[in-house]
């Protein structure tokens, strides 16, 4: 009996590490079932450092291309490690500031689009549904125009004309809440509006036209680092947005209702998301003129290729439209050199084409 | 009282839908409106679900006004299941549910082991566990509804309020749904206000029927003491004769003809 006491209490230890053991083994397999879980997981990252990759590639040959060829690793070495040759100055003053402000307008123009589509549940929204690209315009040309001694604050007038007539058409917009097929409507009112001042103010000062058609279709020639500068902010603010709040963008999706059912309070969503979009796309026009078709094309396509959950599509679209900006304008360089045309019209050449194939190739699978 | 209506003006725009509402659910009940096309039944639900504001009157949850607690504080307590809703078709089953979490989860966003396990939870309970990663757009019409019903489990809430709930689903995914909630009902105490368009659906599953006429409160009461002859004569405009199912104790009707 007495020597029987630590025997069973020693058994039961013995049994109890068992226990122990078995539940490992079990939390093991739970383990091991989440990891073959998230397949889905891999899949989506698979693609995203694919994309990764790309914009990466296309950061190495927008800066190696020009009339001065450079190899990857030239490019490399010539940021990284080189300090006083010419290559560096060439790169470091000229090419790596306007292939950043590239990459940043993709940014900001894909993200701004990508948010958009999202709070108005429309794959048509893009930028210029709230009024960014009319309002910009307007203002640059009234600058242009009516004031020319004042050319200089042309990106100012276009941040603030692009942003006031996002929040005229939302204004208007308003009836009990603000419904995203109202919204849409409003702004193309107001699009249509500011559109026909546009056309009135061409009308009457033929003679200035030239002066502004630049602006109007968007370039980037002679982009360097107070562009850059410009940009950051709000392309950091649109990353960083990203980042933190696809949760409410995928339940935004869901449905006004069902989005309030779930405790998202959606008007202050909606205006929230839809003022960071037009500041995206308004910094990003007044840097570099009205490059609409990106905030169209990129979201789109980002989505076709890796879903519409938030969660990926916000990085996704943020690095593809990085990327796509870029060789685009490498292009635009390139291909009639030393002549440069405008970004713009690349992008609509090469992107429309391809966002067509996708499409076509999405409705057959 | 787990929630109440009291004398509710609900419009769009300027036109007033309902008039002068009062509606009482108690905890634990199965509530049905029931109610003529465009009689007003979904835009009271709207009102009940916090997503359409009074002109008039208020919506009290726990004796606190619905629209003076916070968007979270009410989905904390009460999951709603619209008609309108929109499914992102590429999202897994699983990605659905886990939304029902969203009033739950702090700043960051991050599922805890419990929010994990109140998913897998409300999958098992509406037998969605097999397909947890299929698309929404893979399931079948019962199926999707069940991973709405699914997500409106894992808000934990104390009231469930579905807006024709069976709609678009064949006779047994009606009934399969149907005996869910019930389920649901009674292993939960689960509070459910919903609208049927099924009167005799509606009389079997309900503990108390709300009638919804013109944007008024026609009647209410248990579906034995409610639905009789006249009842549907005056609501719906039928003649019919009406039944007491003994089996389920509760009564039932064919319909005959409509009358004028």
């Amino acid at each position: 009996m007495i020597a029987g006491k630590p025997a069973t209490r020693r058994l039961t230890r013995l049994n109890m590490n068992k226990g122990m053991k078995i539940m490992n083994v079990q939390q093991l397999v739970e383990k091991n079932k989440s990891w073959n879980l998230s397949r889905d997981f891999a899949k989506k990252l698979l693609i995203l450092s694919g994309l990764l990759a790309f914009s990466f590639l296309a950061f190495l040959i927008s800066i190696g291309q020009g009339s001065l060829d450079l190899s990857f690793k030239e490019v490399l070495r010539c940021i990284f490690l080189e300090h006083d040759t010419l290559n560096h100055r060439i790169i470091w003053n000229v090419r790596l500031p306007r292939t950043l402000v590239a990459g940043l307008v993709g940014i900001c123009l894909s993200l701004s689009g990508s948010i958009l589509q999202g709070v108005l549940r429309n794959p048509l929204a893009a930028p210029n549904i709230i009024g960014v690209s009319s309002g910009a315009g307007f203002m640059a040309f009234v600058i242009f125009i009516l004031f020319p001694e004042y050319y200089h604050i042309v990106p100012l007038g276009a941040f603030l004309g692009a942003f006031i007539s996002t929040i005229l058409i939302y204004v208007l917009a308003w009836k009990d809440g603000a419904h995203p097929m109202r919204l849409i409507l409003a702004g193309v009112a107001v699009s249509a509006l500011l559109g026909a001042g546009i056309n009135s103010l061409m009308i009457f000062y033929p003679e200035k036209i030239s002066g502004i058609i630049g602006f109007m279709v968007g370039g980037l020639s002679a982009r360097t680092w107070p562009h850059f500068k410009v940009l950051l902010p709000y392309a950091s603010l649109g990353i960083g947005m990203a980042l933190l709040f696809p949760h409410k963008l995928n339940i935004l999706a869901l449905g006004d209702e069902i989005a309030t059912g779930l405790g998202l309070n959606v008007e202050k969503t909606r205006m929230m998301f839809i003022v960071i979009a037009s500041l995206l796309a308004a910094s990003a026009v007044s840097v570099v003129g009205l490059l609409g078709f990106v905030g169209l094309i990129v979201p789109h396509t980002a989505r076709l290729i890796i879903g519409s959950d938030y969660r990926y599509l916000f990085p996704a679209t943020a690095i593809l439209g990085a990327g796509v900006v870029m060789i685009c304008d490498t292009i635009a360089r390139m291909i009639f050199d030393p002549v440069e045309i405008p970004v713009g019209i690349i992008m609509a050449l090469l992107g429309a084409p391809f966002f067509l194939y996708l499409l076509r190739e999405r409705r057959q699978g | 009282m787990i929630l109440q209506a009291k004398n509710l003006d609900l419009s769009y725009g300027k036109k007033i839908v309902v008039k002068d509402v009062n509606i009482e659910i108690n905890r634990g009940e199965i509530v049905t409106i029931i109610g003529p096309n465009g009689s007003g039944k979904s835009t009271v639900i709207k009102a009940l679900s916090r997503y359409l504001k009074p002109q008039k009157g208020q919506v009290l949850l726990e004796n606190k006004n619905i629209f003076s607690l916070k968007t979270k504080e009410v989905a904390q307590k009460v999951a709603v299941l619209p008609q309108m809703k929109n499914v992102p078709e590429d999202f897994s089953v699983e990605t659905l549910v886990g939304y029902g979490r969203y009033p739950h989860l702090g700043f960051r966003q991050r599922f805890s082991q419990e929010d994990y396990q109140i998913i897998k939870w409300a999958l098992k309970k509406t037998d969605l566990l097999q397909f947890k990663e299929r698309q929404l757009n893979n399931l079948s019409g019962g199926e999707k509804q069940r991973a709405w019903i699914a997500m409106c489990l894992a808000q934990k809430p104390e009231v469930l309020i579905l807006d024709e709930p069976t709609t678009f689903l064949d006779i047994s995914y009606q009934l399969e749904l149907l005996d869910l909630i019930k389920e649901l009902n009674e292993s939960m105490g689960l509070t459910i206000i919903m609208v049927l368009h099924d009167i005799n659906q509606a009389a079997r599953y309900s503990h108390k029927l709300y009638a919804i006429k013109d944007g008024c409160v026609h009647s209410s009461g248990r579906p034995q003491d409610l639905l009789n002859e006249d009842f549907l004569k005056d609501v719906y405009k039928i003649e019919a004769d009406v039944f007491q199912d003994n089996k389920h104790s509760c009564p039932y009707f064919i319909p005959l003809k409509k009358v004028n």
